[in-house]
């Protein structure tokens, strides 16, 4: 349950990390188009949310919030300090890992 | 000169960061390994440490040391083995301090290796290991904690826009101040509610004039307060004595009572008396409210008194602020995120007292009227108070295994241990050039925690190569946990090698002793 809300939090994250210009540069050329920003914020609220939610179901309504911050506060700080030295693997571990997070949370979910 | 919000802001943040941060770095080290302070005392009673006797047994043999040792004393408190740990503490009350003793419950006598553990680490986390004057300085430093939080949100205008931002190679100054920004904002909701529920806990002690003036001002109109907000069983003593009912029996029937196999204390008041109160609380591992399964009962007869605890919605706020921050709730998962979240806090300390040092310098470079005499000093005093209260832990943890464990007034030793190399620390800081005293104070912090889990292997037999086959995890994470501040070391060690080989071609003649590469 901890791995995979820290794994969808790194991904929402890094989502909404990459809605922004600069750090859109740090990984690919260019700039994001302005529909692929909003894709990318609203992807990255909504794995937040299911981490809320996976959250709320592993620990409870009151413990579960308590979680979810420190696992918010850990998957940025991973983020942050991976994307000026290594920041292919921020992508590439992202598309490695959070479709299979996603789709294990929803088996729970359902 | 007239001043803007944001520029007095900024002030303040500096000067109360720089003072009060000297300080705040070590309660914040101390308190993010309070977390694991069962863990600690375990890994500190290795003997002791493959017991697995039942609390229910343990308390009784708790019981027969006080007996022995402590029968006049008004009140008892024992905190019996959990699965966090197989030792165990016994408290007496003298007057109004609480002297405790850790005892091995396998055979209830003190324990072979007496210490006070991951304990210590509390105490100093909120006392400063000075008594109530500690609680107070704590409590004043805590609140500049929250100044320097809540003015640091004013003076960082772009914290949404540079929300991810870290730039490592972006010269000394703008990396620390990206550093201390990240760590701070993104631990921001963590270090909110710990600094504030920190405060929250002693309220009624800093804050004494509501009671005051409702209650009155003498010591018993506060208990008639605390009787209040916390209702719960108080008898006097009647000076008749009988004989106390093995306190296992009540271990068994909290268990029962709250279906739970934990339990967080066990205390008796006037033990030896006929109106013996025994009062109980279950570890909250599944909720964030302390106190509210208080279980009382008659130690003579065994009646219940009192079970649960009815709380007023402000007694209720309060102890939930509480809970928030003693985390006993949740298990292994939310002790892991509190510490890395401590600690995460501890360098965002570290680093706005470091950024203080790279800005003043670089304000000596451009303007040679600033004094470099105050940065000395500011220098000197930052190796002791970020390099210090880490050897001083360490060498905790050495005193430890070295001290002979016979030893009398063992625990005043280990702690003894601990403030001598603080001292030591600050002692060797004015002594030495600062960018040396980093580099060796540094470098003897990393061979303390890369050697420690070695010294282990030599003095116990509760080290790595049995505690890992073994699966015992809680023992093997303080070894491993130690041997990964001892990589930090080396690899902050490496940096500060790279910086000077730089600065050496380059020929530069700026002291960057900074860690950054720029």
């Amino acid at each position: 349950m901890i791995v995979l809300m820290l794994v969808l939090a790194y991904g929402g994250m890094t989502a909404l990390c990459l809605a922004m210009n600069r750090h859109y540069r740090q990984v690919r050329f260019g700039r994001p188009s302005l529909q692929l920003k909003w894709i990318l914020r609203l992807t990255g609220t909504a794995l937040l949310l299911v981490a809320l939610l996976l959250g709320s179901i592993g620990w409870g309504p009151t413990i579960g919030p308590v979680v979810w911050f420190g696992v918010l506060s850990v998957s940025a700080l991973i983020l942050i300090f991976m994307l000026p030295y290594r920041p292919r693997l921020v992508l590439r571990s992202n598309l490695a890992v959070s479709p299979l997070a996603l789709l294990a949370s929803l088996i729970i979910l359902l | 000169m007239k001043k803007t919000f944001s520029q007095s802001m900024a002030w303040l943040h500096t000067w109360s960061g720089l003072i009060f941060g000297w300080i705040l770095f070590a309660i914040f080290l101390t308190g993010s390994l309070s977390v694991f302070d069962r863990e600690i005392s375990q890994w500190m009673q290795p003997e002791s440490a493959a017991s697995q006797v039942p609390a229910t047994t343990a308390v009784d043999r708790a019981a027969d040391y006080l007996r022995n040792n402590h029968p006049d004393a008004p009140s008892w408190l024992i905190v019996p083995p959990s699965d966090r740990s197989a030792t165990m503490l016994a408290y007496w009350q003298e007057g109004q301090e609480f002297p405790h003793v850790a005892l091995d419950p396998a055979t209830g006598k003190v324990a072979k290796r007496d210490t006070d553990g991951g304990h210590f680490f509390v105490h100093f986390h909120y006392q400063l290991h000075a008594g109530t004057i500690g609680t107070w300085i704590v409590g004043g430093v805590g609140l500049m904690m929250l100044i320097g939080l809540l003015s640091g949100i004013v003076i960082h205008k772009r914290i949404f826009k540079d929300f991810f931002t870290f730039r490592p190679r972006a010269g000394a100054q703008r990396s620390w101040l990206d550093a201390h920004n990240a760590l701070g904002v993104l631990t921001l909701p963590f270090l909110l509610m710990i600094t504030f529920s920190g405060l929250a806990i002693f309220a009624f002690m800093y804050l004494p004039s509501p009671v005051k003036l409702l209650y009155g001002d003498s010591l018993e109109d506060s208990e008639e307060f605390f009787h209040e907000a916390r209702p719960h069983v108080d008898l006097e003593p009647t000076d008749q004595s009988a004989a106390l009912l093995p306190l296992g029996g009540f271990v068994e029937r909290t268990q029962q009572a709250f279906g739970t196999e934990q339990i967080w204390y066990i205390s008796v008041d006037h033990p030896g008396d006929e109106n013996a109160v025994v009062s109980l609380e279950p570890l909250y591992g599944e909720q964030l409210t302390l106190s509210n399964q208080l279980i009382q009962f008659r130690g003579i007869t065994g009646e219940l008194l009192q079970k649960g605890m009815p709380f007023q919605p402000a007694t209720h706020t309060q102890r939930v602020l509480t809970g928030l921050h003693f985390a006993q709730f949740g298990g292994a998962v939310t002790h892991w995120l509190y510490f890395i979240s401590g600690l995460v806090g501890t360098a965002m300390i570290a680093t706005g007292l470091l950024l203080f040092s790279v800005k003043r310098r670089r304000q000596i470079v451009l303007d040679s009227d600033v004094s470099t005499g105050f940065l000395n000093v500011v220098d000197r005093l930052n190796v002791a108070a970020i390099a210090g209260p880490i050897l001083a832990c360490l060498a905790y943890l050495w005193a430890n295994r070295l001290l002979p464990p016979g030893l009398a007034e063992r625990p005043a030793w280990e702690i003894g241990a601990f403030f001598a190399v603080w001292a030591l620390s600050l002692i060797h800081a004015l002594w030495r050039p600062a960018r040396r005293a980093w580099l060796e104070q540094f470098t003897a912090a990393a061979l303390l925690s890369l050697l420690l889990p070695l010294l282990n292997m030599l003095t116990s037999s509760q080290h790595l190569l049995v505690t890992l086959p073994a699966g015992r995890w809680r023992l093997a994470a303080v070894d491993l946990t130690v041997l990964a501040l001892g990589l930090a070391c080396v690899w902050l060690l490496r940096r500060l090698g790279m910086e000077r080989q730089r600065t050496a071609v380059s020929g530069s003649a700026a002291p960057v002793w900074e860690l950054a590469d720029s």
